[in-house]
C-alpha cells in the first residue's frame, strides 16, 4: 500500500516580495530561528523540501524547486505506512523510543527517549509536513534491513540509482547530515549528534554530499537609512567533525526581481526603497563540482525607516539662466534666449534615486521689477512644447508641470515667452521662478 | 531682461565659476561652462516622530548636490508647528533661533562607489541607490513638545526649504521649494526629570533648559551613529 497524502501542491518557499531600497534592521524571518522546543515540550521545526526542476537535466543544471516549506509541530508519535504496505507506530513509552509493526505487533526498542518530548523524529516531521503541504512521500523498510526507514520518494520524485533524497538538520552553526535513518534522528533531543536548537530540517534530492545547502546572512544587525544591506552567501561543506559554512562566489541573491551576484568573498549588497520586510533568496547552479540547494528566502531585510529621497535638478542651456535679452515694448511672444525647437528654456529633472512619487510645479516668485517699475509676471508664458500658442501665463500660485514616478528619471522641458505691453517703461527687469517638488500623498 | 528702444542690441552674459568638491567622496568636478545645472537632493529619514510631553525628539534631513555644478543655497524654515511646541534646526553646530531660518550652502560633489574614509564636519555619508555613496549636509530637526501635550495626540510639523542659486546676469533667477512633513505622535509618559512645577520665576526656564539638554544628548547620540 502506497501512502498518499497528495491533496494539493503548495509552494510556499521562495515567495519573495517585490521592492527596492533604504534603512534597515535585518534578520531572519519570524519562525525560522525559533527554539525547537517550546516551554510546553512541543517540538517545532522549519521544514523544507527541495526537488529537482527537471530530473533529466538536473545533473547539468542543478536547478531546484521548492516543493514545500513551513513550520511544523512535530507529533509525539506517528504511524507510518511503508511502501511495502506495512505500518509502524513510532512512539515513546517508559523512557524508551519504540517502533511497533502493527500487523505483527513486533516491537523494536530504538533507545532511550523522553516521555515528555515523545518520538519527534525527522520522519514524524516529514509526515506532518506532508499533511500540511499536501505532498506525498514514500519510505521503504526494506532498503537496508534493520537499518530503519529510507525515503524513496517525495512529491512523486523518486530516488534512482545513486541519486536520491537526503536530509539535513540545521542548528545555529551547522547544516548537519546525520548518518542515521529518518526515524532515528529525534528533533529537540540533545543526543543526536547535532547540538540544539534544531531549527530546520531540509530534505533535498541529489547527490547527497555533493549538494550543498546555501544560506544568506546579513552582516549587520542594522543599517543606517540609505546604506545598502550587505549579505553573505555561504554553502555548508561537510567535513570530519561536522563541517563549516564557506563563502560562495557567483550565487544569485534576489529580493523580488532585484538580484545581485555574490563576489569572491560571498558578499552582495542590496538596497531597498520601501518600508517592509523583504525575503532574500540565494541560489546557484551546478558549478562543475557541487550542486547548491537554494536558501529559499529564509533571511529577510526589514526596512524600518522609510526614507523619502527627492532629487531635483534644473538645467539651463547656455549660461544665461532664463533671459529674454533686449525686448522692445509691445513685442509679443519673445522666446527666451537659448531655447530651441528641441530644447526648452529650462529643463527640470527628477533624478532616478527619488523614492517617492512627486509632482513638479512652478510659479512666479513676485513680479518682474526693475528701474522703479514693475511688469506683471503674467507677461511671461510657459508651455511644455516649442509652440507658444498653447502657452499659459505664469501665475503667483503653483501650476503643475507634470508628475514623476519614484525610481525613474523624469524630465520636462519648459519653454518660456515674454510679451511686453507697449507702454511699459524701459529698464532692466528681473524676477524669479520657483520650482516646487510636491511629494504625492501615499 | 532689458527693455530697449527699437534697434538697440542688448547683451546679457552670465559668468560663473563652479567650486565643486567634496573631498570626502571624490575629486573636484570639472568647471562646466556651457550649461548650468542647479540641483538639490534631499533625504527625509523618517516621516513620523514620537515624543513624550515635555521632551524632545530629533530627526535628520540630508541635503546633497551630486547633479549640479553650482553651489546650492538653502534656507530652511519651520512652516508648521503646533501651538506651544518648539522646533529648532541645526547644521554643523549652528542652530536656528525661534522663527528664523537656517542657512546652509550645499556644495556640488560626486557620488562614489566606496564609502569615504572621512567626512567633513556637518556632513554624513549616505548611500543613494543607484548613485552610490554621497556626501550630504546633515540638518538635525529638534522637536520639543510642551509638558502639556496630550498623550496620544497627533500633530503635524512641516519644514520648508527655499533653494536659491546665484545666477549672475540671469533675468529670471531660479528658485526651488520643497517641504518636509512629519507626523508627530505624543507618547504616553512625561519626560523623566522634567519638573512638574518649580519655584516662581523658574517655572518656564528650567524645563526648557532640561529639554535643551535632552536635545543635546539626542544630538550626541545621533552623531555616534553616523558612519
Amino acid at each position: 500500500m502506497v501512502p498518499s497524502h497528495r491533496a494539493m501542491l503548495t509552494r510556499v518557499c521562495g515567495g519573495l516580495g517585490c521592492a527596492l531600497i533604504f534603512a534597515a534592521l535585518i534578520g531572519p524571518l519570524p519562525g525560522v530561528r525559533m527554539p525547537a522546543v517550546a516551554s510546553d515540550g512541543t517540538v517545532t521545526v522549519f521544514l523544507r523540501v527541495e526537488a529537482p526542476v527537471d530530473r533529466d537535466t538536473f545533473s547539468q543544471t542543478g536547478d531546484y524547486v521548492c516543493v514545500w516549506a513551513g513550520e511544523v509541530t512535530v507529533p509525539r508519535e506517528v504511524t507510518i505506512t511503508a511502501r511495502s504496505g506495512r505500518q509502524y507506530r513510532l512512539f515513546v513509552e517508559d523512557g524508551r523510543y519504540k517502533s511497533t509493526r502493527l500487523d505483527t505487533l513486533e516491537v523494536e526498542d530504538l533507545g532511550p527517549a523522553d516521555d515528555a518530548l515523545g518520538a519527534t523524529s525527522v520522519l514524524a516531521a516529514l509526515d506532518a509536513a506532508s499533511d500540511l503541504g499536501g505532498f506525498s512521500y514514500q519510505v521503504t523498510d526494506m532498503y537496508y534491513p534493520g537499518q530503519g526507514f529510507f525515503v524513496t520518494s517525495i512529491d512523486g520524485v523518486a530516488a534512482t540509482g545513486a541519486v536520491g533524497w537526503s536530509y539535513r538538520v540545521w542548528n545555529e552553526e551547522l547544516a548537519a547530515s546525520p548518518q542515521v535513518s529518518v526515524e532515528r534522528f529525534l528533533l529537540g533531543y540533545d543526543s543526536g549528534g547535532v547540538a540544539l536548537p534544531h531549527n530546520q530540517v531540509l530534505f533535498y534530492w541529489g547527490y547527497s554530499s555533493r549538494c550543498l545547502p546555501l544560506r544568506v546572512t546579513p552582516r549587520e544587525s542594522s543599517v543606517q537609512c540609505g546604506l545598502p544591506a550587505s549579505l553573505m552567501v555561504e554553502a555548508f561543506v561537510d567535513a570530519a567533525g561536522g563541517g563549516a559554512w564557506s563563502p560562495v562566489q557567483g550565487a544569485s541573491v534576489c529580493v523580488g526581481n532585484e538580484c545581485r551576484v555574490s563576489d569572491a568573498d560571498g558578499l552582495v549588497e542590496l538596497g531597498f526603497a520601501a518600508a517592509g520586510t523583504f525575503r532574500v533568496d540565494a541560489r546557484a547552479g551546478f558549478d562543475g563540482d557541487s550542486y547548491y540547494v537554494p536558501a529559499d528566502g529564509l533571511s529577510a531585510v526589514t526596512v524600518v525607516a522609510p526614507c523619502a529621497v527627492v532629487s531635483f535638478r534644473v538645467e539651463y542651456p547656455g549660461n544665461t539662466g532664463i533671459d529674454f535679452g533686449s525686448v522692445i515694448p509691445g513685442a509679443s511672444c519673445v522666446p527666451a534666449l537659448g531655447q530651441t525647437v528641441d530644447r526648452g528654456a529650462v529643463r527640470v529633472v527628477v533624478e532616478e534615486e527619488t523614492t517617492v512619487n512627486c509632482v513638479l510645479e512652478l510659479k512666479a516668485a513676485g513680479a518682474l521689477a526693475g528701474d522703479d517699475a514693475e511688469m506683471p509676471f503674467s507677461g511671461i508664458t510657459w508651455g511644455l512644447c516649442a509652440d507658444p500658442t498653447g502657452a499659459v501665463p505664469m501665475t503667483s500660485t503653483y501650476a503643475e508641470i507634470g508628475p514623476s514616478d519614484a525610481g525613474e528619471e523624469t524630465s520636462y522641458d519648459v519653454w518660456h515667452w515674454l510679451s511686453v505691453p507697449a507702454g511699459q517703461p524701459l529698464g532692466v527687469y528681473d524676477g524669479a521662478i520657483s520650482y516646487h517638488v510636491r511629494v504625492e500623498e501615499t | 531682461m532689458r527693455l530697449l528702444h527699437r534697434g538697440r542690441v542688448g547683451c546679457c552674459q552670465a559668468v560663473f565659476t563652479v567650486l565643486v568638491f567634496c573631498s570626502a567622496v571624490g575629486p573636484a568636478l570639472p568647471v562646466a561652462a556651457d550649461e548650468m545645472r542647479y540641483s538639490l537632493g534631499t533625504v527625509q529619514i523618517v516621516p513620523e516622530l514620537s515624543v513624550s510631553p515635555g521632551s524632545c525628539s530629533v530627526t535628520t534631513l540630508l541635503l546633497y548636490n551630486i547633479d549640479g555644478n553650482v553651489p546650492t543655497q538653502v534656507e530652511l524654515s519651520v512652516l508648521e508647528v503646533p501651538a506651544g511646541w518648539e522646533i529648532r534646526l541645526e547644521h554643523d553646530g549652528v542652530y536656528s533661533s525661534r522663527g528664523s531660518t537656517l542657512s546652509l550652502r550645499v556644495a556640488p560633489s560626486l557620488p562614489s562607489s566606496t564609502p569615504p574614509e572621512s567626512v567633513e564636519s556637518g556632513r554624513e555619508t549616505v548611500w543613494i541607490e543607484p548613485r552610490g555613496y554621497v556626501c550630504a549636509d546633515a540638518v538635525h530637526v529638534y522637536v520639543q513638545a510642551p509638558a502639556t501635550a496630550a498623550p496620544g495626540a497627533e500633530y503635524a510639523v512641516a519644514i520648508g526649504a527655499e533653494v536659491e542659486w546665484n545666477v549672475t546676469g540671469a533675468a529670471v533667477s531660479p528658485l526651488q521649494a520643497r517641504e518636509f512633513l512629519y507626523g508627530v505622535h505624543v507618547s504616553g509618559a512625561n519626560a523623566a526629570g522634567t519638573p512638574a512645577a518649580g519655584a516662581p520665576g523658574t517655572r518656564v526656564h528650567v524645563p526648557l533648559l532640561l529639554a535643551g539638554a535632552a536635545c543635546l544628548l539626542g544630538a550626541a547620540c545621533l552623531r555616534e551613529r553616523v558612519v
